[in-house]
């Protein structure tokens, strides 16, 4: 009787993991809208698969933005509770990855801001990104190539580090671009600049970009 | 077109927003100008570079943390939304007054009920002057030795009614408890 009933159960367990693996991949080929309608509806999964899709992403944008890792790691955890919290609020008419990506940036711009609350500090930040904003354009190659900056990994530490030197307003937007694919619309969105401060930033990190580390490109 | 104009353009030309007469000239400046086609393959070499850059891997204990979070946020909103919400409140009014009443009970209950006695008909008053003399001195009353006529006539022609200790027992039902005196009623 016990055997048939443990039997009757296991049955049963697979058909429901069945049935679950099933919802995972439906969820897995849904639209983010249709996820999120579904984590409004009350799906527990649902929430897991929004989760899925952006961890890794969130992570890399704001690692870059902030240039700390673990704290980076927090602040992913805190946008998805934010996430969680305020789901019902979400206009489903725009795109979830923009609101999720502006919840992020905020979160990574009050960090920096926390950071930046030493008068010094505040000051240098400022002049840095005054000085970046109105420096005027111009493009000089040092032409300048020690034989060992070749090397692929010093090379990429190299760009990382050129990425953490631009002011952090240029920052974000060229991460958001050069990194995240995001289009023009999308990162004004995120932001909330207007597409000309949105050009005129990316065009401005860029040119920085290129003046740190082209002495290390041949 | 000049070197500052190309860069200040190169964004729009670069992602493709730049009108085609804006393209046409930048080309037409990078097949001559040495210096913006080197910009150019600075930035295109750097883009690729920072595409290809390890993204950052989240530690193993992100996904259970962040499942706590939102189990423990679920719990609060859940708890919340509950109809009985200030049911914590009422609960503590109520055994706050449970409280009081259990304290207050021992007072209540043994608050003495009132007992109407039947009337005692006297024909003589009695002749308690030994008694009343030998008490009106306290003195004697302490002293070790009392005198031997108190012993004898202490309850002499007295009435005297008592309670039994276990009086309580009979609160609803009080006896008088005769002390032999019932001859003279």
């Amino acid at each position: 009787m016990a055997r048939g009933g443990g039997k009757e159960k296991l049955v049963a367990d697979r058909v429901s993991t069945g049935k679950a693996k099933a919802h995972r991949l439906q969820l897995g080929e849904a639209t983010d809208s249709e996820v999120v309608q579904a984590s409004l509806d009350g799906d527990s999964t649902a929430f897991g698969e929004l989760v899925r899709r952006y961890d890794q992403r969130l992570l890399n944008f704001v690692y870059r933005t902030i240039g700390d890792r673990e704290r980076g790691e927090d602040l992913v955890q805190e946008t998805f509770v934010r996430v969680y919290r305020h789901l019902h609020r979400f206009d489903q008419s725009k795109k979830f990855s923009t609101w999720i990506y502006t919840i992020a940036s905020n979160l990574a711009k009050n960090e920096l801001r926390n950071r930046s609350r030493n008068p010094l500090v505040l000051f240098q930040t400022l002049k840095k990104n005054w000085d970046a904003d109105h420096r005027p354009l111009e493009w000089e190659d040092t032409q300048y190539k020690p034989d060992d900056l070749f090397r692929k990994r010093h090379l990429r530490a190299q760009v990382e580090k050129a990425v953490s030197q631009l002011p952090e307003h240029h920052r974000v937007v060229f991460v958001l671009r050069e990194m995240e694919g995001k289009t023009y619309e999308e990162i004004a969105d995120i932001t909330n600049c207007n597409l000309g401060t949105v050009k005129s930033r990316l065009n401005r990190a860029r040119n920085n970009f290129a003046s740190i580390i082209a002495p290390m490109i041949d | 077109m000049d070197c500052s104009n190309f860069v200040i353009k190169y964004t729009d030309y670069k992602d493709g927003s730049a009108s085609a007469e804006v393209v046409g000239r930048m080309q037409e400046h990078l097949s001559v100008c040495e210096s913006c086609r080197r910009y150019e393959a600075v930035v295109e070499c750097g883009s690729s570079l920072l595409r290809s850059l390890p993204r950052p891997e989240l530690r193993e204990d992100f996904q259970p943390r962040l499942q706590h979070r939102l189990y423990n946020l679920q719990e609060k909103r859940f708890v919340s939304n509950l109809p009985t919400s200030r049911a914590p409140t009422f609960a503590v009014v109520g055994i706050a007054m449970l409280l009081t009443a259990v304290a207050w009970a021992p007072l209540l209950s043994s608050r003495m009920t009132a007992v109407e006695l039947e009337p005692i008909v006297v024909d003589q008053a009695p002749a308690l002057t030994t008694a009343r003399q030998v008490g009106s001195s306290s003195a004697e009353m302490v002293g070790d030795d009392p005198p031997e006529e108190l012993d004898s006539d202490l309850w002499h022609d007295a009435r005297v009614y008592d309670y039994s200790p276990l009086f309580r027992r009979y609160e609803n039902q009080p006896r008088n408890r005769p002390v032999g005196l019932e001859s003279g009623r």
